[in-house]
């Protein structure tokens, strides 16, 4: 029925159906041959891992299109296709997805209650996130979404904590709630579309570029999406299962939400809002700034109170996830730029952080923090983990979570100086409550168990380590990043200006330096020089080159 | 005497050409039906070996099976026409709800087999009635006369009356087998009174011929709406829907796994033949009220579900709201809304025939264990069971990838399509409530901790290959239901 269109191999449907291989392999192994299970379950998420690996190196860097797409007819009847493709905004999602889940089987190797099922859960709550990330076609963009659900929920339920079964209905009916007038509003667009064109088709490039919605109509559709996605991000006041559910999941589930479930949330708004309803998005774009605002200054306060370290990091995700919504809704390339930066950036930084709180819990079964102190002394190497997660999230530069941040509020400055100015106000209450935490747990004299907890296993630092080295890596030189990023971005922010009255304003002079050297006061001294090459074409490079220059200089 | 001669003149009396071909699927069904209550009888002298009626019923299922795929062949190609002087309509849309209603006798009699072991019940004269209730499930899909539906209904219904006080030394299927007749009967009636008023209007029962008369006076419109009561009552629509939870709750588990099933599909075709192909310049006036049944059925199931402590109840509940979102499409009435009602049709009784058919070994000797209490811990007993009860429930629930979801997806498409995006937005909110009511029982297997020690012994042969079966197709159906899709687009162009 799946009949090919293109003749090479499959690779983005092959990111889908590995682990999807695994999980069925992994059925029929005996439950009590658990370390079969386990060897397989890595298998299946390293293969993953070295199929998103090779992506990655493949992808043709400065093509802003999609690449390796494959589409095939899925149900003629009803105007399904099997699309699947990759650009610069979903490519970063696909590697993070790719390198967590092996890091979160990595992490579970103490864990053996149900370890079959378990596998099972993750494996397919991979292939469902992969799928999300790669779908072309609303209705199968739709099926990847809800998809996920399912072995999230079961996750959070069946291996997580105390209220794990309130945490997990809530998570489940939130998300499903949100998600349903998303179903109902593909279904009119799809239907609107073919009443118009004759072609029933759910293909969203077909989609993109019609253009025929009446205005009115589009904004309905987009806030029916918006609630979708802002669920899933979460916006305030959409947020209140993310405490829950972070709180009550077993660590390798937090660590999944936070790092690639959240992100599908925004994606969402970058592939879809954006692309689907640009002028509802340029319409309603100053009111979900407000919003964002009001979450990464919301998060940071309820997190600076939180006594729970677990919940602490959970509100720090709303916190961060509004950095992402400002930067998208600004519609500015340094703002989008800086949203996907924070995407990838959170999700190193979160899950390093709610790995590390996992291994303290496996030590201590508790998470007050108040039940914690002087740590440093007995637990050196894991202190100096969180340490470096820690700054890593709170935005020190030379790690990943500032460039993101600082680009997201260069964007949000142009479009918005109020918001700006309130969300930059986050930057300084993450560095509080963060480091207020740190201090709690870490310095002082140990008293009590705090005198004997052991100190982070090999594994566990291999867990952590590769998700800090690469926070550095893209803290200190994220072009890589960021040229794959760029195109993709560029050809979003064409489209909606073209098909709106959306003007994106234009970059500042005295921020436009061009310098590919990384040299920071080259870098001032030439802010005048590059102001006079002006043009469109250079103007992009331009915020590349005052990231690189603006990076380091912040390090120093 | 001149008239007595004329009546014994056989060549002058009318006597209606039968197409045997068309309408072997009922016949056979009853012929099997027949064949076994004959080994009952001697049974004595002979001797009855107890695999015997399970394999007779399942022979006499597969060769309806093929007759039904033989009559597919000739109508796809030679056109739908009728038969038996006009009494039933052979065409695809009949053929492809007579195929789910053989789907259905099959996997319920898998089913039962063991059950009837189990709790010592009498084998033959069950599939005997399972049979004949399948018979009259058949005929009605393709009856094309009131009187033939009539006559079917009456034929499924009694069948089904005995089936459901099956248990008769159990007192909850006492009362379900009591219950369910009287309001049955009662529901019967109204149908028989629709039926004389419509008459008196048109002057034939005749589907063709009301069809083809256009008639919309206060009789025709009076008896329209008492055939809706009647059919109401078997789909178990909202507000007429008050036996269903108490009938489903007592009744023997795979009874109520055929019943669910094949009962609301059976009752479903002939609704529409008569209410959406027979009666449709008059859709104006019905249209409204197959909304207001469809919505209050979503709504009332959904909500009334959340709050059931059994869980054979909470289905009961959930079929309710089934028939809502099944009414979505015949409301339309146009070829795509017909379509979509066939597929979720299907859909509908495979995940209901895999839930109950679950259910059935999982309540344990004596069919008790049906409370949400009972499925604590659930998922450590009997993990494989507890995993194909999720995966129906999550279908049913319309969550992808299961044939739930593509049933849920074509009706909502088919709305949007006639622009009844309302119904689209209740729906889709609806499916959230009645989703909450299928993760609770989730919860009690998966999240909650019960007895560790299972007392239930292997999971019979019959049953296993029956969930299976039914398992694999509500998954595929899911993934890939392009097949399903085309059989059903075929056969709906009658509209």
């Amino acid at each position: 029925m799946l009949a090919a269109t293109g003749g090479d191999f499959p690779l983005l449907s092959a990111l889908v159906v590995t682990p999807l291989i695994g999980a069925v392999m992994i059925a029929f192994v005996g439950k009590s041959r658990t370390e079969i299970v386990r060897a397989f379950a890595m298998l299946a998420s390293v293969c993953t891992a070295a199929l998103a690996g090779y992506l990655l190196w493949q992808f043709h860097v400065g093509d802003g299109g999609f690449q390796f797409v494959e589409d095939r007819s899925w149900v003629e009847a009803m105007g399904l296709r099997y699309i699947l493709g990759v650009d610069g905004i979903s490519l970063w999602m696909v590697v993070l997805t790719g390198l967590i889940f092996p890091l979160v089987f990595l992490s579970s190797a103490n864990l053996n209650d149900r370890f079959k099922m378990y596998a099972i859960s993750m494996l397919i709550l991979e292939a469902g996130i992969m799928g999300v990330f790669l779908a072309l076609d609303l209705v199968l963009f739709f099926v990847f979404f809800e998809v996920v659900l399912i072995p999230m929920y079961l996750l959070i339920g069946i291996w997580g904590h105390e209220r794990r079964i309130y945490a997990a209905l809530k998570f489940f009916i939130y998300t499903m709630a949100g998600s349903a007038l998303m179903l109902a509003a593909i279904l009119t667009l799809g239907f609107l579309h073919s009443s118009q064109t004759g072609v029933l088709t759910f293909d969203m490039r077909e989609l993109s570029i019609w253009g025929g919605l009446a205005q009115s109509t589009a904004q309905w559709l987009f806030l029916a999406f918006f609630v979708a996605f802002a669920v899933k991000v979460p916006i305030f006041p959409l947020h209140t299962w993310l405490p829950d559910a972070h709180v009550e999941a077993p660590a390798a589930g937090s660590v999944v939400l936070a790092a690639v479930m959240l992100k599908m949330g925004t994606y969402g708004f970058l592939r879809f809002s954006l692309t689907l309803f640009p002028q509802a998005a340029v319409d309603m774009a100053p009111w979900i700034m407000v919003l964002g605002a009001i979450g990464i200054i919301y998060g940071a306060l309820v997190a600076a109170v939180q006594t729970d370290l677990k919940k602490l990091i959970a509100y720090s995700s709303v916190a961060h996830m509004g950095f992402v919504v400002i930067g998208t809704f600004s519609l500015t390339q340094p703002g989008l730029d800086g949203g996907i930066l924070t995407m990838l950036a959170h999700g190193l930084n979160t899950s390093a952080l709610f790995f590390l709180v996992g291994f303290l819990y496996d030590r201590r079964h508790t998470r007050e923090i108040a039940q914690f102190g002087g740590l440093w002394k007995t637990m050196p190497i894991f202190a100096g983990l969180f340490l470096v997660a820690s700054f890593a999230s709170v935005g020190l530069p030379g790690l990943s979570g500032f460039v993101g941040e600082y680009l997201s509020l260069l964007g949000t400055f142009l479009t918005s100086r109020p918001v700006a100015v309130v969300s930059t106000v986050g930057v300084i209450l993450a560095a509080l409550y963060l480091l207020w935490a740190f201090q709690q747990v870490f310095t002082g004299e140990p008293e009590g168990d705090n005198r004997d907890t052991p100190d982070v296993s090999v594994r566990e630092i291999a867990v952590v380590a590769p998700l800090l080295i690469l926070s550095l890596v893209i803290g200190l030189y994220p072009r890589p990043v960021l040229d794959r990023i760029n195109p993709s971005v560029e050809a979003l922010l064409d489209h909606v200006e073209e098909q709106s009255d959306w003007v994106e304003p234009s970059v500042p002079p005295a921020s436009v330096v061009h310098d590919e050297t990384t040299e920071v006061e080259a870098g001032h001294d030439e802010a005048g020089a590059a102001e006079t090459d002006s043009g469109n074409a250079a103007d992009d490079e331009h915020s590349i080159g005052n990231l690189e220059a603006a990076v380091p200089g912040g390090a120093k | 005497m001149s008239a007595l001669l004329s009546l014994a003149d056989v060549e002058a009396l009318p006597t209606p050409s039968f197409d045997w071909f068309g309408i072997a699927p009922p016949v056979i069904l009853f012929a099997t039906a027949l064949v076994i209550i004959l080994m009952v009888a001697y049974k004595h002298r002979l001797g009855l070996a107890p695999w015997l009626p399970l394999a007779t019923t399942l022979v006499g299922i597969g060769i309806a099976a093929v007759y039904t795929v033989l009559s597919w062949g000739k109508v796809i190609d030679g056109g739908p026409y009728t038969t038996a002087g006009g009494l039933v309509d052979v065409d695809g849309m009949g053929i492809f709800f007579t195929a789910i209603v053989l789907i259905c006798a099959a996997i319920g009699a898998l089913v039962a087999s063991d059950y009837l072991r189990r709790e010592r019940l009498d084998q033959p004269e069950y599939f005997a009635l399972m049979l004949c209730s399948a018979s009259g499930m058949a005929l009605m899909a393709t009856a094309a006369d009131l009187i033939t539906v009539f006559l079917s209904l009456e034929i499924l219904s009694i069948a089904l009356y005995v089936l459901a006080a099956y248990r008769s030394s159990e007192e909850p299927s006492q009362e379900a087998g009591l219950k369910y007749f009287l309001l049955g009967s009662v529901a019967s009636a109204i149908f028989l009174y629709g039926i004389a008023l419509i008459y008196g209007a048109v002057g034939s029962t005749n589907l063709r011929i009301i069809s083809d008369t256009p008639v919309d006076n206060v009789l025709y419109l009076a008896g329209i709406s008492l055939l809706i009561v009647g059919f109401a009552f078997k789909i178990a629509a909202v507000p007429f829907h008050m036996w269903t939870p108490d009938v489903y709750q007592g009744a023997p588990t795979p009874v109520v796994a055929f019943m669910a099933s094949g009962a609301k599909v059976a009752a479903f075709a002939a609704m529409t033949r008569t209410i959406v192909f027979a009666m449709n310049y008059t859709r104006s006036d019905w249209q409204p009220i197959l909304w207001v049944l469809a919505v209050a059925s979503m709504l009332v199931g959904a909500v009334s579900a959340l709050t059931q402590s059994n869980v054979k109840r909470m289905l009961a509940y959930s079929s309710i709201g089934h028939a809502g979102f099944i009414l979505i499409g015949l409301q339309l009435s146009t070829g795509d809304g017909v379509a979509a009602t066939m597929v979720y049709l299907l859909a509908y009784a495979v995940m209901v025939l895999g839930t109950f058919g679950a259910l059935t070994y999982l309540s344990g000797p004596g069919d008790r264990d049906t409370s949400f209490e009972d499925m604590k811990g659930l998922a450590r007993r009997q993990p494989m069971m507890a995993a194909l009860v999720a995966f129906f429930l999550f279908a049913q629930a319309g969550i992808p990838p299961s044939s739930g979801f593509m049933a849920k997806f074509g009706v909502f498409k088919a709305a949007a399509d006639s622009e009844s995006y309302a119904l689209v937005i209740i729906g889709v909110l609806v499916a959230v409530i009645a989703a909450f009511a299928y993760l609770r029982v989730i919860v009690a297997m998966y999240f909650q901790d019960g007895d560790e020690d299972s007392t239930l012994g292997r999971v019979p042969l019959g049953l296993r290959v029956g969930v299976w079966a039914a398992a694999i197709f509500t998954l595929v159906m899911g993934v890939l239901p392009q097949f399903v899709l085309d059989l059903a687009d075929r056969a709906s162009v009658i509209l």
